[in-house]
């Protein structure tokens, strides 16, 4: 069994300026080194000052994570030579003598009822953008930087080593995604707003950290090759050492980092730049009063509201752009069940497919509203509906699809027993076994939806082929 | 109380992303050495009724979440001695074997 501890970084999207200047903190599309000042550049003699409505983001997300708050926060530099830090420090938080991070000791709670514990909080600052012009990280002879995101507030949240496989991993991260979307901290759809380090090792092996994936899928894909590198060492009675390596996501491989471990010394001091903020109670209890509702109170509201299971309650829930979505199909076609069932089995599975998120699809709620109601009114048979969806997840309206490509259930019986004739007289074989066996009944009405499109009516066919078969 | 020795040394010239000579290593052996020997003064006092103060400011200003503009494309590059395509030119990162 594996131990694994995460440390997640993510942009606190819902900020309108970086954490220690008023730079603007939207800089996607924007030309680089376009949105920068002299603070978030690094030059000489300019100071920083903290942004409220971070510590305000910081304080909700600690709230939402059940954490111990501190009553201040204090700011610390944090040492190393990278060219996305032109100061040599970032601005970051400590546990150390003289600071503390912003929270610390939080849990969250997986489905099995498995207790993820969080050791702290940070606040800091993104270093700038590299970029590899003749390569990538491992070939490029010089690289270009952009400081647009430098100075971006960023909250790191660090996991004590409770996770023991890449599945739970997943599932922990899904569920802290949902969270700092339901609060609106972080809208984690932007790339590049939520990036983890995972701390992984097996039983005989020391610890290795594999810094910097970019999704929840590279997180589990990383996991996975890691344990199998670590346990194929152990198995041939080599050594796994201590070091640091990085995802690439491209040969979905990590590999060895430059610096030695010794060597890392960050040589953290508080920020003479940066007095204490202090958070007091009636601060906390402010914000605490204006948290939105979090996913575990809408799981159980949905199970409650709208009858549904745990599983399925949590499967929505577990995507925030998924549940609203749902809510908001049931405002025009209030069917709970169905709308639910139609959302996980089918149009998640295009979702998926299609490789974005939920929020991402172009389906509008009216859409799947009129697809349940067609197939509720028999306009249409559900083979049909499934067919579709494909297209609605990309922007089509089905009610269009079904005019254009002439979709409409059949439900026509002179027709229809006019093609259960021709499946007969072409499969004599199967109707002699059909009146034996019941199963290959099935079959035949297969043959007949095969020869309609999939638009008969299945329930309608197969009480015309069993009526054939007796007479 | 730390050994300040030549190995130390080293290893803060690694840190600090400089190179020196072997006279200038003596030079900083002297210093470091005169730096801590100051340090290690001050703690001979005895300051355990006092809180031990971080910051001569109790309280940090805060500022609104409100943006302003700050330099454009071609006052940020000003200073970078080498530039491309709107990018400061930095130099390469990994150096690590490439297997």
């Amino acid at each position: 069994m594996a131990k694994i501890g995460l440390e997640v970084h993510v942009h606190i999207t819902s900020l309108k300026t970086k954490l220690f200047c008023s730079c603007p903190s939207h800089y996607a599309g924007k030309e680089p080194n376009s949105v920068v000042c002299p603070v978030c550049l690094g030059l000489p003699g300019a100071i920083p000052v903290p942004n409220k409505k971070a510590i305000e983001e910081a304080i909700k997300v600690s709230l939402a994570l059940n954490m111990q708050i501190s009553d201040k926060v204090v700011f610390v530099r944090k040492h190393y030579f990278y060219p996305d830090m032109a100061k040599n420090y970032q601005i970051s938080q400590y546990d150390g003598p003289g600071t503390t991070p912003v929270a610390k000791n939080g849990f969250i709670k997986l489905r099995n009822g498995k207790t993820i514990r969080i050791r702290r909080i940070n606040i800091e600052e993104d270093p700038a953008k590299i970029v590899y012009p003749t390569g990538s990280l491992l070939t490029s002879k010089y690289v270009w930087v952009d400081y647009n995101r430098s100075g971006i507030g960023m909250l790191e949240i660090v996991t004590e080593p409770d996770i023991e496989d890449p599945k739970e991993a997943r599932e922990f991260l899904e569920k802290l995604r949902s969270i700092l979307e339901h609060l609106g901290t972080c809208d984690c759809t932007i790339e590049g707003s939520m990036r983890v380090d995972v701390n992984v090792s097996v039983p005989g092996g020391e610890r290795v950290e594999v810094k910097n994936i970019g999704s929840i899928k590279g997180v589990e894909e990383a996991l996975k090759y890691e344990i199998a590198r670590q346990e194929a060492l152990i198995s041939q009675g080599l050594p796994v050492k201590r070091e640091t390596r990085h995802w690439d996501d491209v040969r979905k491989v990590t590999l060895p980092s430059r610096y030695k471990e010794e060597e890392t010394d960050y040589r953290y001091f508080p920020d003479p730049d940066l007095p204490p903020t202090t958070i007091t109670e009636n601060w906390i209890k402010s914000i605490a009063s204006s948290l939105p509702e979090l996913p575990d109170a809408r799981i159980r509201r949905f199970m409650v509201q709208y009858g549904l299971s745990e599983y399925d309650a949590t499967v929505l829930v577990m995507d925030k752009g998924l549940a609203d979505f749902y809510e908001d199909v049931l405002k025009i076609y209030y069917k709970p069940k169905e709308v639910a069932n139609l959302l996980i089995n089918d149009y998640l599975r295009w979702i998926n497919e299609m490789n974005i998120r939920p929020s991402e699809s172009k389906a509008k709620p009216e859409y799947i509203a009129s697809l349940l109601k067609m197939m509720e009114e028999g306009v249409i048979t559900i083979k049909i509906v499934k067919e579709i969806l494909s297209d609605v997840v990309k922007g089509s309206d089905p009610r269009k699809l079904v005019e254009e490509r002439g979709l409409t259930a059949l439900r026509d019986q002179e027709f229809l027993m006019e093609v259960i004739k021709q499946v007969f007289a072409q499969e004599p074989d199967a109707v002699e076994k059909a009146r034996r066996d019941p199963k290959v009944v099935n079959y035949l009405v297969g043959q007949v939806m095969r020869r309609t499109g999939k638009r008969a009516d299945p329930y309608l066919v197969n009480q015309l082929v069993r009526k054939m078969l007796e007479g | 109380m730390v050994e300040v020795n030549e190995e130390l040394i080293k290893r803060l010239e690694r840190l600090s992303l400089i190179k020196l000579t072997p006279e200038e290593r003596e030079r900083m052996i002297r210093e470091v050495k005169a730096v801590l020997d100051f340090f290690d003064k001050i703690n001979s006092l005895d300051l355990s009724n006092v809180e031990p103060l971080f910051h001569p400011l109790a309280e940090s200003r805060s500022r609104e979440d409100s943006p302003i503009t700050g330099l454009s494309q071609e006052e940020a590059l000003l200073n970078a001695p080498r530039k491309e395509n709107g990018f400061i030119v930095g130099p390469r990162i990994y150096s690590g074997d490439q297997s």
